[in-house]
């Protein structure tokens, strides 16, 4: 009997430190957590639409959507986030949309575990990101690798400055240039199709599902 | 009969060689395997560890009288998965970007068989300022050696060192460094090179000893 009561009043003891050191530690790390994650959120959607401030239109089943207003008051574009299944985990993906929803402007991975050398040309690496960010075409050209692995430069229009479609009717292709392609084909990576073919179907889940859900609160 | 207390210095130092977790007793080979894409990557999961390692040998070291038997492995875990959980969420909060490219690994630090193994083989047994130099030793020896793969792996498959670019551009990199395969093969290179060199070492002081037998003995 006294070995049992010493034996729970050990147990109980460092579950109640644990808990209270947990809880003191949670205090001081929650709000740095959110603060960094909505800079990680503010940082991509100026990046993907520059020069506005977002206004959250869309909070619903995993699909959050920012209306981008320029100074003037005028809509300068669309920010939708999503998230689907890529080769190997979850893929979060922030896409730029026109003010009318018919196009698409850019394209951010958040979070991604594609395997490292294949998959993971789904991001665009620093270089093109620093291009774009400073819209020098020159830089652009420098920092590309070759035409199979500039993967999400498609939908920002590099090359025939030819948009994809925000229809949600995208498909992958395998085998082609880039100029070959129409405005509803993307490009495939070579040797990381699975990635590829998940990117495009988590952009089109997310436009459609917009659609649908804009349209329920009265057709924006 | 009083146990033989082994020298501080000794103590530290078989974490780094001769009681290496990794090259020696092979323990928390998943996160070495899948986080040492990188040199910054094995150093992150390499410092945690070893946080993990000298907060929970002080602890239970201190507490360890006051334990019953029958319940240390429990009070053990809630002691290690505390400091784990601290460790992610300050990570989290300060260093999000390295918290993001560890990923699961960091929490997962709770199953690793070196933490729950140094409590069990020596915290539990030892003062806390031993149980810390033992701590603190194999924690580096831990950090060393994901550091070392993780460095190769980097080189070879990145052509980059802690992010900066050491080999040219002429050389193409080898992917296969960077994906499991390349831990596997990196970890067998390096667990056949300290085999050899161990084996030498032990040839030589065998020699050594042989040597000083034979010598003619002062009357």
């Amino acid at each position: 009997m006294k070995i049992t009561l010493h034996m729970l009043a050990t147990l109980i003891v460092v579950g109640m430190l644990s808990g209270g050191g947990l809880s003191l530690m949670n205090g001081w790390a929650d709000p740095l957590i959110k603060e960094n994650q909505r800079k990680v959120r503010d940082e991509a959607i100026g990046f993907l639409v520059p020069g506005g401030t977002p206004e959250q239109a869309v909070d619903q089943d995993g699909l959050s959507a920012w209306r981008v207003i320029s100074p003037e008051g005028d809509l300068k574009g669309w920010v939708v986030r999503y998230a689907g299944i890529g080769f190997q985990d979850k893929i979060d993906i922030m896409i730029a949309l026109d003010p009318t929803r018919t196009e698409i402007r850019g394209l951010k991975v958040l979070d991604d575990s594609e395997t490292p050398g294949l998959g993971t040309w789904i991001r665009l690496f620093p270089a093109q990101e620093e291009a774009l960010l400073a819209d020098d075409d020159r830089a652009l050209d420098a920092a590309l690798v070759d035409d199979t692995k500039n993967f999400p430069l498609q939908f920002f229009g590099y090359g025939d400055g030819q948009r994809l479609s925000a229809a949600g009717d995208l498909v992958v292709v395998k085998g082609k240039k880039r100029s070959e392609l129409g405005p509803d084909q993307v490009q495939s990576i070579t040797a990381a199709t699975i990635s590829s073919v998940a990117v495009a179907d988590i952009v089109n889940a997310a436009v459609t599902k917009l659609s649908a859900v804009l349209a329920e609160q009265g057709g924006v | 009969m009083a146990k033989k207390q082994v020298n501080i210095g000794t103590e530290f130092a078989k974490g780094l060689w001769d009681q290496n977790p990794v090259l020696r007793a092979l323990l928390g080979l998943c996160p070495v395997l899948a986080v040492t894409t990188s040199a910054e990557n094995g150093l992150g999961m390499g410092m945690a560890t070893t946080f993990v390692l000298l907060c929970a040998s002080f602890i239970i070291s201190l507490v360890r009288k006051l334990i019953p038997a029958q319940v240390r492995i429990a009070s053990f875990i809630v002691v290690i998965a505390t400091f784990v959980t601290i460790v992610d969420l300050g990570m989290k909060a300060k260093f999000p970007a390295l918290s993001k490219s560890l990923g699961a690994f960091i929490p997962l630090i709770v199953v690793n068989c070196l933490i729950l193994g140094r409590q069990e083989a020596f915290a539990s047994k030892n003062n806390p300022f031993r149980s810390l130099v033992d701590g603190l030793g194999m924690g580096l020896g831990f950090t060393a050696t994901l550091v070392t793969l993780g460095g190769i792996r980097e080189v070879l498959g990145n052509r980059t060192l802690f992010g900066f670019q050491v080999l040219p551009d002429m050389w193409e990199p080898w992917i296969v460094m960077i994906l499991p395969a390349g831990a596997f093969l990196t970890l067998g290179l390096m667990l056949g090179g300290v085999n050899i060199i161990t084996q030498r070492r032990e040839q030589a002081a065998l020699k050594a000893a042989r040597l000083s037998s034979l010598a003619p003995k002062e009357a």
